[in-house]
């Protein structure tokens, strides 16, 4: 189905064929989290369909705010697990949990005693809802929460609370749990709500240390480690997950994601400040900036990675040879999705700021200050030397080769550009954030000259990376990228024929290089001057003829 | 001021009506156009280089070109078979020391410290070779003038394989001419097949790179039915030689 359109990706109808070659009558589906599905109209209509003509029995499970659900589910076929049912879990679920927090002495061993009214209270606070009794239980791991803390926060749960108050209280013990601490979580939440494509914990691990100029491999600790740390650190919001295979990483790789979707609606939800309490605003803003802060930080970031914790040299070491996007992840993990992802970001930002005044001016006004003025300085520092943006295009179209096309989005001047004019006119308004303005006029050159870069380099760039430390740029010269000036170009094109009455310029001309590479003739035609012409030439189409 | 337009080495685009307006001398027949004038003095020029470090031109060439060739693609663009485009075939050997130009055959003697290069040619020895002559009739249907060639070399410059066709006789004519170079160029017919039902087009054609095996792809229209196909055809050496094969 696929092979015969060479697309890499299927159809929602090929999908549903699929399906429905494989589904017999007694085939049971197990759908669960309906409600976190993307497009759940969609596919709950496709799955209706293929129910129609295969009868398989299918269970969905959802929360109960889809509408789609509700309207397409015959009322007789909807059934909401009765309160008390679910709460007999619960008080199962907080029972069991118990037992292990006193056995792991993060509850004093009096807990012990009290064990069933500390279960009440846990179980009113969640009034059937299972994902609170979740959350609470997590928060309880806390390592900034003393034993007697805990259990005091146990007690002081007597009526039902809601997640707001969950996440209220999550993001306090965040917010209070020091300095480093606070900035590890901050940063992890940034990247998991934020990151165009999902990252792996190794390259979570790898950006965090890139956000420190001096930071080095040395700092890195083991992964699992690392990882435990974080989930730890951001007090139960999120778990590890594998990384879909989609995303080309051979090996299976960790990734983080937040336990349940509404987290991550909370925290996105930090960029409208009305949407939010003014109490949970105040927290969460330090911890989450909203989603242009957050952009910023990810490009600084990202910069950050390509100046001082990539190779300004050829990958392999030698301009002739390159290297594989499996060797670019496990050498340099975050620059695989640095050098891919760092316009992403600056064009997130320029496509989501349409008034300039929405930029913050509240309390997350420093972060954002920083992640701009910094970005400006890596910036500077990015165009002032070629060996950067010519490690930085090995990068991107090494770490490329594994990723289906659909993942990325080639990079464009027009985007740096772009973002430029947008700093520029911010920085007139505020006098706080300060850029040069001669910035500008280097970036226009930059932009330009990797345009052009692109449309000539894209195709055989893909195909040798390393392409670019030596041929390019004795095709294409630029300011911007090394010139290792080991190519000299000279032109092929045809001697003027000097013969009265002919025309001035070639009417054809082909190319054919011997098969032993040592000689080549170029071929003109060339007709009397009558015949004016244009030549448009594709050296693609020397093949054919 | 004529426009011509090149695309790829073998099209050139042109506005065909304008091409023939008060350009030409016209024949005393009403509508008739002389062409003749007007494909003299085209000249195919061809450099030889050298790719190593400190690459030189070690040889150029230029060659008149013939009119009674020239003017095949001028009355094929004139007709408006392609539109714009003027069917103008250019090939170069895997030796780069042989070209075609139309279908006449350069053959470049490598050049060395004591001479130049030396180029001698000989047009292809196509049985019955279509000569549509220079008087070009602006009104006629266009059918009877369309003629259609491509072709291509062997590895090693030996073989060159060409196919031709005359839309009027609907027989497409697929050869193989044996090339020699010494003690002079000779050019000789080694195999010869012909597609005589429908329409065809050679849409490629290729050489095995080592054994002496043509493919290429053939599509024929027929009482309105497409018939398309890869056919191999091999053969060994001046008359010894199978029908194509279709795969």
């Amino acid at each position: 189905m696929m092979g015969q359109t060479g697309q890499l990706t299927a159809s929602e109808n090929e999908l549903r064929g699929l399906l429905q070659l494989c589904l017999t009558k007694n085939s049971i589906l197990i759908l669960d989290g309906i409600d976190e599905c993307g497009d759940n109209s969609s596919l709950i209509k496709s799955l209706l369909k293929v129910s129609v003509e295969r009868a398989p029995r299918i269970l969905f499970l959802s929360r109960i705010n889809v509408p789609s659900l509700k309207r397409s589910i015959q009322a007789d076929m909807q059934m909401q697990p009765a309160k008390q049912l679910v709460t007999q879990d619960i008080c199962l679920f907080c029972d069991r949990q118990l037992d292990e927090l006193i056995e792991d002495d993060i509850l004093p061993d009096s807990a012990h005693d009290q064990k069933d009214v500390l279960v009440q209270h846990l179980v009113k606070g969640a009034d059937g809802m299972f994902l609170w009794a979740r959350l609470m239980l997590q928060y309880l791991r806390s390592p900034s929460l003393t034993p007697r803390q805990r259990l005091r926060t146990i007690k002081e749960v007597n009526f039902p609370e809601g997640l707001e108050t969950m996440y209220d209280r999550i993001l306090l013990v965040i917010h209070e749990a020091g300095a480093t601490s606070r900035s590890l979580a901050s940063k992890i939440l940034i990247y998991v709500t934020h990151s165009i494509i999902p990252m792996t914990t190794i390259q979570i691990q790898h950006a965090i240390i890139a956000e420190t100029a001096e930071g080095s491999a040395a700092d890195i600790d083991d992964i699992t480690e690392f990882e435990d740390a974080a989930i730890m650190t951001c007090a139960g919001l999120l778990e590890k997950t594998l990384v879909d295979p989609a995303l080309g990483f051979k090996e299976r790789s960790n990734s983080f994601r937040f336990v349940h979707l509404s987290i991550k609606e909370m925290l996105t939800m930090v960029a409208d400040a009305s949407l939010l309490s003014e109490d949970t605003l105040q927290k969460a803003q330090p911890i989450i900036p909203e989603f242009i802060t957050a952009n910023l930080v990810l490009a600084r970031c990202c910069l950050q990675q390509m100046i001082f914790h990539t190779p300004a040299q050829p990958l392999s070491g030698n301009i002739n040879h390159g290297v594989s996007a499996e060797y670019l992840y496990s050498n340099f993990p975050f620059t695989s999705y640095a050098a891919i992802y760092w316009m992403g970001h600056l064009k997130n930002v320029i496509s989501k700021d349409t008034s300039i005044a929405a930029a913050p001016h509240n309390s997350a006004a420093k972060i954002f200050e920083d992640a701009f003025s910094g970005l400006v300085s890596l910036l500077s520092t990015f165009l002032s030397k070629p060996e950067l943006p010519t490690a930085w295009l090995e990068c991107l179209f090494t770490a490329i080769q594994t990723l289906p096309s659909s993942m990325y989005q080639q990079p464009a001047g027009s985007i740096l550009q772009g973002w430029i004019t947008w700093a520029l006119e911010l920085s007139s308004q505020r006098k706080t954030l300060k850029i040069a303005h001669s910035i500008g006029d280097t970036a226009e050159t930059f932009s330009n000259d990797l345009d052009r870069i692109l449309e000539s380099w894209g195709d055989p760039l893909t195909k040798l990376p390393e392409t670019v430390w030596n041929e390019m740029t004795g095709f294409t010269p630029s300011q911007f990228f090394f010139s290792p000036g080991g190519t000299r170009v000279s032109s092929r094109a045809p001697e003027r024929i000097q013969v009265p009455g002919l025309s001035e310029r070639y009417l054809a001309t082909i190319t054919g290089t011997s098969s032993d590479g040592n000689l080549q003739g170029v071929l003109s035609i060339w007709s009397p001057k009558y015949v004016s012409f244009q030549i448009v030439f594709k050296s693609s189409y020397l093949h054919k003829w | 001021m004529l426009a011509f337009k090149l695309f790829s080495r073998a099209h050139i685009y042109t506005n065909g009506r304008n091409f023939g307006d008060g350009h030409y001398p016209k024949d005393t027949r009403s509508n008739a156009v002389n062409l003749r004038e007007r494909c003299q003095g085209w000249i195919a020029m061809y450099e030889l280089w050298t790719l190593e470090v400190g690459s030189k031109r070690i040889g150029k060439v230029q060659v008149a070109l013939d009119p009674k060739e020239v003017v095949i693609p001028v009355r094929d663009l004139l007709d408006g078979r392609y539109g714009r485009k003027l069917m103008f075939p250019l090939i170069i050997s895997q030796d780069a020391l042989s070209f075609v130009v139309l279908r006449t055959l350069f053959s470049l003697k490598a050049p060395t410290a004591l001479a130049e290069a030396q180029c001698q040619s000989q047009i292809l020895p196509i049985p019955s070779l279509y000569d549509p002559g220079f008087i070009w009739v602006r009104s006629a249907p266009s059918i009877q003038n369309l003629y259609y060639f491509k072709g291509v070399f062997f590895s090693t410059g030996r073989f060159l394989a060409f196919a031709e066709q005359h839309i009027l006789d609907g027989e497409l004519r697929i050869m193989v001419f044996e090339i020699s170079t010494e003690p002079r160029l000779s050019v000789g017919l080694t195999a010869l097949h012909k597609f005589k039902h429908g329409i065809y087009d050679i849409k490629f054609m290729v050489f095995h790179p080592r054994v002496t095996i043509l493919a290429f792809f053939a599509a024929s229209m027929d009482m309105g039915e497409l018939n398309s196909g890869v056919y191999l055809w091999k053969f060994q050496g001046k008359g010894c030689y199978s029908s194509p094969h279709k795969v």
